[in-house]
């Protein structure tokens, strides 16, 4: 980073930026699109019932908190797999 | 005139008809069931038929029970799993020791484990680690390693790391797992050097002196010196592999834990540890026990299972030992008998019966000698810090109550 001029890093800081909002929106869109399949099932009626609230409320939190857990194990995988390529690369 | 001749005489009444034989078997028809044309099976094939059937029925029973009883178990330890956990949070983790069995390959181990302790274990979402010890002495020493870099203050690895930076640490209480009377003898001996010997490998001795040498002078007159030089480049090989694969020296030997001191680092309490019995029996002529056993797991599963289930309850406390030799009034032999250390008593000795399975080569060849063939020894300093699962009374699974009239 610091061999990047300002204006570069201004430039990768609005990439990094932009990734990250469309990651974030490819994410709700995941959520949404899982919720709706599982929880709404029944269109006899246009008003989202109290079940389909509730399992909905369950949905985006279970995604949520699974997402959380899922990228901490990430993390911790990748710095393994870091540590072993760089002793490996290093050797 | 026509002769009147005596009238023919009648013809003979027909000769009675023999009684109608029934169609279809004779059996069938006496039961009362439809005239098939079908044949019941020949003596011959009745004995095989009955054979196979008594055979395949006795066994398809004994797996029957075991899945039963497996399934017990599970029932018993599945609440843990429905717990809820946060993101952050890790799940229990055990550690298993798994040993090969004197005479076998670690296969055998890992397949009782897999069959019996692991369904449990993931029942309740217990998590788990497996070190393994192919050869004797090979558990001992990771053990002890372990233990070791402990004492040290090793780093972590990578994982760790990232947990401990984030501030992920695991709650609950872990524990071991050790497989079979062989590696619990290896896990004792392990967890004692670790605790009670030096933390790094003391250096190797200065080479042989001269005296050897001038001795060699002297006799090399007499012996000839032509053996040694075809066989070296060989020898010299082996005797490298063999040196390079050995397991290191225990750095502190079992004869010598009672003088070694305690480290300051010492826990009050060492991990609690479940011991599960690993029935293994090698032989020919061992073939009817073996037979026995294996129309029998479903004992041995309902033992195995319940360790495992004590394991996944995390449970724990001390193990029971003989009341101090010392203190009670007893013959002058008694209290000689119980103050050698070597002397073990009530729970801490568990799984003798093992030792009966073990091949007779273990007992009688060189290369077994250590820590299966000697005494389990736990220094007294340590025999108030195991401690061992269990399952309260009140957690024990109810029996299904049987009907049995009135």
């Amino acid at each position: 980073m610091d061999s990047l001029s300002t204006s570069e890093q201004r430039e990768f800081q609005n990439i990094v930026e932009r990734r990250q909002m469309r990651d974030f929106m490819t994410m709700y869109s995941n959520l949404v699109q899982r919720c709706f399949d599982d929880c709404i099932n029944d269109f006899t009626s246009k008003a989202v019932s109290t079940k389909e609230e509730t399992c909905v409320n369950r949905c985006v939190d279970k995604f949520l908190k699974t997402s959380e857990r899922l990228g901490q194990r990430f993390a911790e995988q990748n710095q393994a797999m870091m540590q072993q390529g760089g002793m490996g690369g290093g050797k | 005139m026509t002769s009147v001749s005596p009238p023919p005489p009648p013809p003979p009444p027909p000769p009675p008809l023999p009684p109608k034989v029934a169609a279809g078997n004779p059996a069938f028809v006496a039961m009362g069931l439809p005239r098939l044309r079908a044949k019941l099976p020949s003596r011959n094939w009745t004995i095989f038929l009955t054979v196979c059937t008594a055979i395949g029925s006795i066994v398809a029973y004994d797996r029957y029970h075991t899945k039963l009883v497996k399934r017990k178990w599970i029932n018993l330890v599945s609440h843990l799993a429905a717990q809820p956990l946060e993101p952050m949070a890790l799940p229990r983790k055990v550690t298993v020791y798994l040993s090969a069995p004197p005479g076998d390959g670690i296969s055998a181990a890992r397949e009782h484990f897999r069959d019996y302790v692991k369904p449990i274990l993931n029942a309740a979402a217990v998590d788990f680690d497996v070190i393994e010890g192919r050869k004797m002495g090979e558990l001992r020493f990771k053990v002890a390693e372990a233990i070791r870099g402990e004492r040290r203050g090793d780093e972590d690895g990578p994982v760790e790391e990232v947990r401990k930076r984030a501030g992920i640490v695991r709650k609950e209480e872990g524990g071991a797992v050790v497989v079979g009377r062989h590696a619990w003898k290896e896990y004792l001996r392990g967890i004692q050097e670790g605790w009670l010997g030096p933390l790094e490998t003391p250096p190797p001795p200065p080479p042989a002196p001269a005296a050897p040498v001038e001795r060699v002078e002297k006799l090399e007159d007499a012996v000839a010196e032509k053996p040694e030089e075809p066989v070296d480049p060989k020898a010299l090989e082996e005797e490298e592999k063999r040196k390079k694969n050995a397991i290191p020296e225990p750095l502190l030997k079992a004869g010598e834990f009672s003088k070694a001191g305690l480290p300051k680092e010492m826990p009050a309490f060492l991990e609690p540890v479940g011991v599960i019995s690993f029935p293994h029996i090698l032989g020919f002529l061992n073939t009817p026990i073996r037979m026995y056993r294996y129309v029998n797991r479903r004992h041995m599963a309902d033992e195995v299972c319940r360790e495992a289930a004590a394991v996944a309850l995390g449970i724990h406390r001390p193990f029971i030992t003989a009341p101090d030799p010392v203190g009670t009034l007893m013959e002058a032999a008694e209290v000689e008998g119980g103050l050698e250390a070597g002397k073990e008593v009530e729970e801490i000795n568990t799984l003798e019966v093992e030792e009966a399975d073990w091949p007779k080569r273990v007992w009688k060849e060189e290369k077994y000698k250590g820590e299966w063939t000697e005494p389990l020894t736990v220094d007294t300093r340590f025999r108030s810090k195991l401690r061992r699962f269990f399952i309260p009374t009140d957690m024990e699974p109810k029996e299904k109550q049987v009907n049995k009239g009135d």
